[in-house]
C-alpha cells in the first residue's frame, strides 16, 4: 500500500512540475487522533476536481482551493484533477476513502446528481459526506440577435405551429432540462440537438442551425455585450442585478410558472464518507469563510455565478430536492 | 490603417523585455513537455497555469501560448526519433518521420518539421491578424452537416494510409470507429459498451492508443526482430538539403493553408488537419512510392498543416470566444481567470492584450527555430546510443505519459493493451494509421451525423440544402472514384485515336 502510494506520487512529480509539492504527502503525519472538537487537518489535503483541467470545475476547485488556503493558516491543498467516466472515477476516488477528511471533492450538478440517475455508477450524492455549496450558476434560453422571437411565448407559438431547433449539451444537462419544464408547462415540444459544449451550442445558434439554445450566464455574456445574442429568460428567482444581465426577465416573469430547482447548477464541496461531525465543521466553516473575502467575490463575479452558501442539513436537503426533481424530469425526456 | 498602428504596438508589446523572456521560458518548457508522451500542449497549458497567476494578463498569456507552441514541436521530436507521438497532432509526423529517422536522416526530418512549421506558422499567423473576422464568420457557415461532410473527406484518406492492403486498412479505420462507440453516447448520455465500467464510461482515449501502437508496439517488435543496431548517422547527413527543401516548398504552402481553414473550424482540430494536409501532399506529389517510407515531403505536410490549425484555432477564439481546439479551450479559462471575458468584443475592449498575443505568436516561432535548429543533430545523436540503453527509457517515458494523460493508472494499462494489439498488427502488417484516424473522426462523425439529423426532424435530406457539405462530399466522391474515372477516360481517349 505505501509502495504503491509513493510510486504514485513519484510518477505525478515526474509528469507535472505543478504537483511538485506532491512529494511532501509522502511523510505522514500521525496525528489523525487529535481531538475531535478542535479537528483540523495535519497533512496535505487533496482537493479532487472529477473533469480536466481549465473547465468550470477545475476552475472552481482552484478558486476555493486558493479561499481556504487564505482563510485558514498553515493548511496545503493541492488541486488534483482525477479526471474519467464523466466525473465518476473523482467520485469514486473519495467512495474509497472512507473517513478520510483530507479529501474535498470540488462537485456540481452533473455529476453529482444527474449521472447517478441516468448511469449505473457506484456512487451516489448521499453516500459522501455534504460539505457546502458555495455558488450556483443559472440556465438561460439564448436566441441570436437578429432572430425573430423576442420573448419565450414567440418560441413556444413556434413550436406549436412547426419545428423548432434548440442546441442542448447533453440530455441532462441543465439546459436540457430548462426546456424541458417549459415544454411540460407549455404542452409543447422542441426539436433537440444535442452539441458537446456550451461554445458549440454557442456555435451553432450564430450559424443559425438551431433557434435557440441553453446558455449558463458566464457562457453568453460576452455575445450578449456584443448584440450578437440575447437572452429571452433566465431560471432564476430574481434578476441579476448588474447590467446587461438585469434585463432579463425571469422565467416567472416570462409567464412560466415553474420550481426552477432542477435548472440549477450548485458548486460546492463534498467530502469522504463517514467525517466526525468536527471534521465536518472545519470545512463548512472554511467554505463560510471563504464566501466572505474579496477572491471569493472576484470568482462569482468573473464566472457571472449567484453567491449561495448552504451547508449542513441545508445543503443536504437541497441536494435532495434537486435528485427529486430532477429524476422524473429526465424519466420523461427521450 | 488601423492594423498596422495594431501591428506596432502589438509588437511594442511582444518585444518588452519582460513578455519576451516570459515568452522564451514558455516556449522552452513547452518544449520539454512536449517530449514527454502524453503531456500534449491543452495538458501541459492547464498545468502551467497556475505558475503564471503572478504575472500580468498579457505576460502570462504570451508564457502559456508559448507553451502552447513549444509543446507542439516538443511532440515531433519523439514522433520522429522514437516514433511516439506526444501528442495526437503530430501522429502523421511519425508515418514518414519514424522511417527518415530508421534511415539515418533523423537530421533533415526534424529540421524539416521545424521549417514547415515555422513558415506555415508564420503564413498562417499574417492571415489571422489580417483575415480573423472574415474567417469567423465563414467558419459559422461550417456547422453540423458540413463537419460532418469534411469528416466524410477525411475518410478518404484512409486509402492513402493503408500501405500494402486496402482492405486491411479499411479494417483498421472500421476497428478504430468501433473503439469510439465505447462510452457515453453523446446523445442520449446512456453507457455502451462499458460493461458496468466507470473506467470505460470516458471512453478509450486516444492518447493510450497511440503511445500503445506506436511506441510500447514498435519496441516489441524490434526487440523480437532482434538484430536492432545503433543508426550511424553523419553530421552532414543532418543538414537540410537544397533538394530536400525544393521538394518541400509548396508541399508546406498548400498543406499549410489547407491546415489553417481546418483550424479556423471549431471543433475539427489540428489532428484532421495534419491527416488531410499529409493525404493533399500525397495526390500531388511526384514520388508517391515514397510516402510512408520516409518522405520528406509527408514530414513537412503534416509539420505545416498542424502548425497552421493551430493558429487558425485563434481565429473563433479570439473573436467570437468559441475554441477552435482542446487547447485554445484551455487558454479561453485561462482569460477567464484573469478576468478577462473572452468574446466578439476582445479585439474591441483589449486590443493591447490581442495584438500582444498575436505578435508574440510571431516571435515565439522565431523563437522555436532558434532554439531547435541549432539542437538538431544533438536529438538526433540520441539514436546513436545502443539500443539495450534508449528502448528501456522508450518504454519508461511511454508509461509515465501514459500514467499522465489522467494522473492514474487506467492509461498505462490501456497503454499496454494497445501496445501488445500493435504487435501483432505489425507482424501480420496491418497498418496503424487508420486505425487512428478511425478514432480521430469516429466519434466526431457520430456526433456531427447525428446532430446533422436532429436539424433536420430525422431527415438526412437536409444535407441537400447545405451547399458546403454537397461540395465536400463532391470532392471525396473525386478523390475515391477521380483514378478509376481518369483511366476510363484514357482508355476511351485511346480507343478512339486508334479508329480514327
Amino acid at each position: 500500500m505505501t509502495i504503491t502510494k509513493k510510486r504514485k506520487n513519484f510518477l505525478k512529480v515526474g509528469s507535472s512540475i505543478a504537483m511538485a509539492c506532491a512529494l511532501g504527502s509522502v511523510t505522514l503525519a500521525s496525528s489523525a487522533h487529535a481531538q475531535e472538537s478542535s479537528w483540523s487537518p495535519s497533512q496535505q489535503v487533496s482537493m479532487v476536481v472529477p473533469f480536466k483541467p481549465g473547465g468550470g470545475s477545475d476552475i472552481f476547485g482552484r478558486a476555493a482551493t486558493a479561499g481556504i488556503e487564505e482563510v485558514r493558516n498553515n493548511i496545503d491543498i493541492s488541486v488534483q484533477n482525477i479526471v474519467g467516466g464523466s466525473g465518476a472515477v473523482g467520485y469514486s476516488t473519495l467512495l474509497q476513502r472512507k473517513g478520510n477528511p483530507n479529501y474535498l471533492l470540488a462537485s456540481e450538478t452533473g455529476a453529482a446528481i444527474i449521472l447517478p440517475i441516468m448511469n449505473d455508477v457506484p456512487y451516489n450524492w448521499d453516500k459522501l459526506t455534504p460539505i457546502a455549496e458555495a455558488a450556483e450558476d443559472h440556465t438561460m434560453i439564448i436566441v441570436a440577435n437578429d432572430s425573430p422571437y423576442k420573448s419565450i411565448s414567440d418560441l413556444v407559438d413556434a413550436a406549436k405551429e412547426g419545428q423548432v431547433n434548440i442546441a442542448i449539451s447533453g440530455k441532462g444537462s441543465p439546459a436540457s432540462l430548462s426546456f424541458k419544464l417549459i415544454e411540460k408547462d407549455q404542452d409543447v415540444s422542441f426539436n433537440r440537438v444535442v452539441f458537446e459544449s456550451g461554445s458549440a451550442n454557442n456555435a451553432a445558434l450564430l450559424g443559425g442551425d438551431v433557434a435557440a439554445a441553453g446558455a449558463n450566464p458566464g457562457e453568453a455574456i460576452e455575445l450578449i455585450k456584443a448584440d450578437k445574442v440575447r437572452a429571452l429568460t433566465i431560471f432564476k428567482d430574481e434578476r441579476f442585478d448588474r447590467a446587461p444581465l438585469s434585463e432579463v426577465p425571469t422565467i416567472a416573469e416570462a409567464g412560466i410558472d415553474v420550481d426552477i430547482t432542477p435548472t440549477l447548477q450548485f458548486r460546492g464541496v463534498l467530502a469522504s464518507p463517514g467525517l466526525s461531525e468536527a471534521q465536518q465543521t472545519y470545512w463548512e466553516n472554511a467554505i463560510k469563510e471563504w464566501s466572505k473575502t474579496e477572491g471569493y467575490k472576484t470568482y462569482i463575479n468573473n464566472n457571472y455565478l449567484t453567491p449561495k452558501v448552504r451547508t449542513g442539513d441545508e445543503f443536504a436537503d437541497f441536494l435532495a430536492k434537486q435528485h427529486d426533481t430532477i429524476a422524473p424530469l429526465l424519466k420523461e425526456t427521450d | 490603417m488601423d492594423f498596422f498602428a495594431h501591428l506596432v504596438t502589438g509588437f511594442g508589446t511582444a518585444l518588452s523585455p519582460m513578455n519576451l523572456l516570459y515568452c522564451f521560458i514558455g516556449v522552452l518548457l513547452g518544449t520539454v513537455i512536449g517530449l514527454l508522451p502524453g503531456l500534449g500542449s491543452a495538458t501541459g497549458v492547464a498545468l502551467l497555469l497556475p505558475l503564471t497567476l503572478n504575472l500580468s494578463p498579457t505576460t502570462a498569456l504570451i508564457m502559456l501560448a508559448g507553451i502552447y507552441y513549444g509543446a507542439q514541436y516538443g511532440a515531433t521530436i519523439t514522433s520522429i526519433l522514437i516514433a511516439t507521438p506526444g501528442d495526437s497532432a503530430s501522429v502523421v509526423t511519425a508515418i514518414d518521420g519514424y522511417p527518415m529517422a530508421r534511415q539515418g536522416r533523423a537530421g533533415p526530418a526534424l529540421a524539416i518539421g521545424a521549417v514547415s512549421s515555422f513558415v506555415s506558422g508564420i503564413i498562417s499567423l499574417i492571415l489571422l491578424m489580417a483575415l480573423a473576422p472574415v474567417f469567423a464568420s465563414l467558419a459559422l457557415h461550417f456547422g453540423a452537416p458540413e463537419i460532418c461532410a469534411l469528416i466524410v473527406l477525411g475518410f478518404t484518406s484512409i486509402v492513402g494510409f493503408s500501405g500494402t492492403s486496402r482492405t486491411k486498412g479499411l479494417a483498421m479505420a472500421a476497428l478504430g470507429v468501433a473503439i469510439t462507440t465505447i462510452g457515453l453516447d453523446p446523445q442520449s448520455g446512456n453507457a455502451r459498451f462499458t460493461f458496468g465500467f466507470i473506467n470505460l464510461f470516458g471512453g478509450i482515449g486516444f492518447l493510450p492508443v497511440v503511445i500503445g501502437l506506436f511506441a510500447v508496439a514498435e519496441v516489441l517488435h524490434q526487440v523480437r526482430s532482434g538484430k536492432v543496431e545503433p543508426i550511424r548517422t553523419h553530421f552532414r547527413d543532418m543538414i537540410l538539403k537544397r533538394e530536400d527543401w525544393r521538394r518541400c516548398r509548396t508541399t508546406i504552402c498548400g498543406s499549410g493553408l489547407l491546415g489553417f481553414f481546418i483550424g479556423v473550424l471549431p471543433g475539427a482540430g489540428a489532428t484532421l488537419a495534419s491527416f488531410l494536409g499529409y493525404d493533399l501532399a500525397r495526390h500531388f506529389s511526384k514520388h508517391k512510392d515514397e510516402f510512408g517510407k520516409g518522405a520528406i515531403e509527408g514530414v513537412a505536410a503534416s509539420e505545416a498543416a498542424n502548425s497552421a490549425a493551430v493558429n487558425g484555432a485563434f481565429v473563433p477564439t479570439l473573436t467570437l470566444g468559441i475554441p477552435g481546439s482542446g487547447t485554445t479551450a484551455v487558454l479561453l479559462g485561462a482569460f477567464i481567470v484573469f478576468g478577462i471575458q473572452p468574446g466578439p468584443l476582445l479585439f474591441t475592449n483589449e486590443p493591447d492584450l490581442v495584438w500582444g498575443l498575436m505578435c508574440s505568436f510571431f516571435i515565439g516561432s522565431a523563437i522555436l527555430l532558434l532554439l531547435n535548429l541549432p539542437l538538431v543533430p544533438v536529438f538526433a545523436s540520441l539514436l546513436r546510443f545502443r539500443y539495450a540503453l534508449i528502448y528501456p527509457c522508450i518504454l519508461f517515458l511511454s508509461f509515465i505519459g501514459a500514467y499522465a494523460i489522467e494522473n492514474r493508472m487506467w492509461g498505462v494499462w490501456l497503454t499496454l493493451a494497445f501496445g501488445i494489439i500493435g504487435y501483432f498488427m505489425k507482424r501480420y502488417d496491418y497498418p496503424t494509421a487508420p486505425l487512428i484516424l478511425g478514432i480521430v473522426l469516429g466519434g466526431m462523425f457520430e456526433k456531427t451525423l447525428i446532430q446533422t439529423s436532429s436539424m433536420g426532424g430525422g431527415d438526412l435530406t437536409i444535407f441537400l440544402n447545405r451547399p458546403i457539405a454537397m461540395v465536400l462530399f463532391a470532392l471525396a466522391a473525386l478523390i475515391l472514384y477521380g483514378p478509376y474515372l481518369a483511366k476510363i477516360y484514357s482508355k476511351i481517349r485511346r480507343a478512339s485515336a486508334r479508329k480514327a
